[in-house]
């Protein structure tokens, strides 16, 4: 007999072949079952976060239409795989010197405006080294990432903040405000959530947000929900 | 056992699946803040004596505003559009002009005289979110007054960004002893004109504003015994507040209708006693055998911090007035006193001996936490609070 087949033979008949094929099998059918259901709650982060701007009544106007010119002015310029903080770009002061300003460059479309995003996106994500916002492992945990962003957007918050002297003699002061910063850090939507009380206090609170030049967030668009307290001499 | 491994594996990714919270969770307190910018564009002024009186008019606006509160002026220099404000001022601006430099809001106006009257009209946008703040408002002088003027405007200005207005109007009541005795002084709040009020050659202490800032409550000695007198504007009177008798040390005014509290001599000892305005319905505070003096109203007129000697040293306690219940707050250092409780928060600011010299701290009447506020080689003392809460005026052997 050929010993080849008698080994193989003899192998295929051993305890110990047996415990490994069905360990090998369990193990497949483990793997198919995470990549079925697994893959199930992945996919729902793709859908678009809700936006609840205009559900809170909110005393204050919403910013006027003017403010959006400056961001899409910005979005073409966002050619580089990397996002660069808007910081630079968006006081960009117009050459013109006198305040001729009536008839305003209107915003372009909606419809206009995804597109460009669109774009945006699809150039950015296959050359993105750092973790895309899918990688499961960066999410629900510990983000890095995400919390040099926030820190970065708390000391931005902090440094444009005129309640923290204006009202440090009222340290009980409290204005929580939902934010959205869209992908190139731009501004989206502003809502109050819960008022101080001082309508002076939340105005202040309120533009700090505006003067704010937020960086984009790294992992796309966010909804921040920032409070905002005096500081206390205590 | 490897099956096990598998599922737990299974059981991590799908954890690490979970849908994540979108929502960034940002706690923003205190910090270093800003100011607020305001860019302030030269009036217009008429032809004529309102034109003479611009240049006064626009140095003072801008010194006033940065000292009426959290206010800094942006510097012309850095203006994109016009420093001057255009002739055809009121209404719309362009607002990304002005928000590009950083400011926050834009401020221009008018200036006309009218006979021997100077009105100025102003308006204010808030660059930030291209709106005006307020309405255009009209303040008028006499011509001479045109500093005043400015100064009413700047702290208006003020009371448009925080609620409150402004301090750079104000005046400060003070003791000097410049001609040999102590007299009863009036400076404008940022330190010029001083006059005197009193000129009587004996003792006169503790001025004490009305809550209109139109009397002042003063102690002198000008009787022989120590009374306290009360003073109005124009001198319309100028006499003791109660004919009693009784020797009275301090008079303090308390907010609004609360009226006034007392410390009267009783033998060796003091008391406090508060009283009407027109000094009816006297209420005896305190019985102790000891030393009560240096009252302070809390802002709502509901409790009074003052200094009592009944522990052996100095020290601040605070009585309600409600319940009649006197409670002890400090209790570090053996010489705390001079309690000023702040017009619109919770913060009594007071100076505490340390060595030869005091030092000012500010103590939280319900928690008891102190912080220290002016800590220096020299004596400070005397602690006051301008009206705003934002401001502590005090006497200081340091130069």
């Amino acid at each position: 007999m050929n010993p080849h087949v008698v080994l193989h033979d003899s192998l295929l008949a051993s305890d110990g072949f047996r415990r490994m094929f069905a360990f090998s099998a369990a193990a497949h059918v483990v793997g198919a079952l995470v990549l079925t259901f697994g893959a199930l709650p992945y996919s729902a982060p793709e859908l678009p976060p809700p936006v609840f701007v205009e559900v809170v009544a909110d005393p204050a106007p919403p910013p006027p239409a003017r403010q959006r010119v400056k961001e899409p002015v910005v979005i073409p310029k966002q050619s580089k795989p990397k996002p660069k903080p808007v910081v630079k770009v968006a006081p960009k002061p117009k050459p013109k010197p006198k305040p001729v300003a009536k008839p305003k460059p209107k915003p372009p479309s909606a419809a206009e405006l995804m597109a460009q995003l669109r774009k945006n996106v699809d150039e950015r994500e296959p050359s993105d080294e750092e973790p895309a916002r899918a990688t499961p492992a960066a999410r629900g945990r510990f983000d890095p990432i995400m919390a040099v962003y926030r820190r970065k957007v708390i000391a931005l918050l902090q440094s444009n903040f005129t309640g923290a002297r204006a009202f440090s003699g009222d340290p009980g002061l409290r204005a929580r405000y939902e934010v959205r910063i869209d992908i190139v850090g731009g501004v989206r939507g502003v809502s109050l959530l819960s008022s101080s009380g001082n309508s002076y206090f939340d105005d202040s609170a309120e533009r700090a947000i505006h003067k704010t030049p937020f960086p984009a967030p790294p992992r796309g668009e966010v909804t921040l929900d920032i409070m905002f307290q005096p500081g206390s001499v205590f | 056992m490897r099956a096990g491994i598998g599922i737990a594996l299974a059981m991590l990714m799908g954890a690490g699946l979970a849908r994540a919270d979108d929502r960034l969770r940002i706690h923003v307190e205190g910090g270093a803040g800003r100011d607020y910018q305001v860019a302030v564009q030269r009036f217009v002024a008429e032809e004529g004596e309102a034109a003479s009186l611009l240049e006064r008019f626009d140095l003072e606006l801008n010194r006033a505003l940065e000292f009426a509160g959290p206010v800094k002026v942006v510097d012309r220099r850095a203006f994109l559009d016009p420093i001057d404000t255009p002739a055809a001022w009121k209404g719309h601006v362009g607002c990304d002009n002005w928000r590009g430099i950083g400011a926050d809001a834009l401020m221009n106006g008018r200036l006309e005289t009218r006979g021997s009257r100077l009105a100025v009209r102003f308006q204010i946008w808030d660059t930030v979110r291209c709106r005006m703040l307020g309405k255009v408002r009209r303040f008028e002088a006499a011509s001479g007054a045109v500093e005043l003027l400015a100064r009413r405007i700047a702290d208006e200005v003020v009371r448009r960004f925080t609620g409150i207005r402004g301090v750079s109007s104000t005046q400060i009541a003070y003791v000097s002893n410049r001609t040999g005795n102590k007299e009863i002084y009036v400076m404008e709040a940022q330190g010029s004109n001083p006059r005197a009020v009193t000129n009587n050659s004996s003792i006169n202490l503790f001025p004490s504003w009305s809550p209109d800032g139109d009397s002042l409550l003063y102690t002198s000695y000008r009787a022989g015994q120590p009374q306290v007198w009360r003073i109005s504007r124009g001198a319309r009177t100028n006499g003791q507040l109660l004919r009693d008798g009784i020797a009275k040390l301090r008079g303090v005014w308390g907010p609004d209708n609360a009226g006034i509290l007392l410390v009267i001599a009783q033998g060796a000892t003091t008391d406090l006693l508060r009283i009407r305005e027109n000094g009816s319905r006297a209420q005896r505070l305190t019985r102790a055998r000891s030393l009560e003096t240096s009252p302070s109203w809390s802002p709502d007129a509901s409790r009074v911090a003052f200094v009592s000697d009944r522990s052996g040293s100095p020290q601040l306690y605070i009585l309600d007035l409600g319940t009649r219940e006197v409670r002890r707050l400090t209790y570090r250092g053996s010489y705390n006193a001079s309690p000023a409780w702040s017009p619109t928060d919770g913060r009594i600011v007071f100076q505490s001996q340390t060595g030869a010299s005091f030092d000012l701290y500010l103590i939280d009447p319900d928690s008891g936490d102190t912080a220290p506020l002016v800590v220096q080689a020299g004596s400070d003392e005397d602690p006051a609070w301008s009206p705003d809460g934002r401001k502590i005026v005090f006497a200081s052997t340091t130069p």
